[in-house]
């Protein structure tokens, strides 16, 4: 949205930004779903075994 | 997100740690560029089927040339080649590709980049949901937040805009209201 209202100067109401965050939280409720459903599932993207 | 368990020291590790959140948030970032960048070259007169075809043929180059150094193009014909199922649901997956390719470049052009963003979430939010259905999986509490704040803020942008709009149905170009959705 940031970008839209630079670089094509687009109107994008108050709300709208307010609401894409909104979603936005709302897939981090999804992604915190998958941490707590898959044991395993690594924050950092590495579910590795790490070597002494 | 991988859950091979592969041997690699901690300093290895670190690397593709850092290296890796740096290469998603630069996806990231590229990400909202990319539907604004689309729209801008639709304003100056191209058609759909141009900007899918050179946004395509440019991310195949890049990739081609990138996934050729790294050593990855090789190895993902060689287990093309020896899978045939895999190969075949790779096939399909390029048809269904397509065809979404095609409505998303639709929307950029109908409605912007905006809308088409949140329309990509509401995507993201209905392919979990099918995935429940396709693959059985535990359930949790966060997935019925997520889709609260998900649906409930596309909902709730959808009713603003219709207010502001005077209950004008606004689908245009600059409005990129929901209505049209």
């Amino acid at each position: 949205m940031l970008i839209a209202v630079s670089l094509n100067k687009k109107t994008v109401h108050w709300f709208e930004f307010m609401f894409g965050a909104l979603i936005s939280v709302g897939m981090i409720f999804f992604a915190a779903a998958d941490f707590t459903v898959y044991p395993n599932f690594d924050f950092v993207g590495g579910n590795y075994t790490k070597t002494n | 997100v991988g859950t091979t368990q592969k041997q690699i020291s901690p300093s290895f590790l670190n690397l593709l740690t850092f290296v890796g959140i740096a290469l998603v948030s630069l996806s990231v970032v590229a990400d909202a560029f990319l539907p604004n960048f689309q729209e801008k070259v639709f304003d100056h007169g191209s058609s759909r089927v141009e900007v899918t075809f050179f946004t395509n043929i440019l991310c195949l180059i890049g990739m081609s040339v990138g996934f050729t150094m790294t050593g990855d193009l090789p190895n993902a014909f060689a287990y093309a080649t020896g899978n045939p199922h895999a190969f075949l649901l790779m096939t399909i997956y390029t048809f269904l590709a397509y065809i979404a390719i095609t409505f998303h470049m639709a929307l950029v052009k109908e409605f912007g980049g905006i809308v088409t963003v949140l329309v990509g979430n509401m995507r993201k939010a209905m392919t979990i949901l099918l995935s429940f259905v396709l693959f059985p999986k535990p359930g949790s509490w966060l997935y019925v937040f997520g889709g609260v704040f998900v649906f409930g803020s596309l909902v709730g942008n959808a009713v603003m805009k219709e207010r502001l709009g005077g209950g004008k149905r606004d689908g245009g170009r600059d409005g990129g209201g929901f209505g049209g959705m």
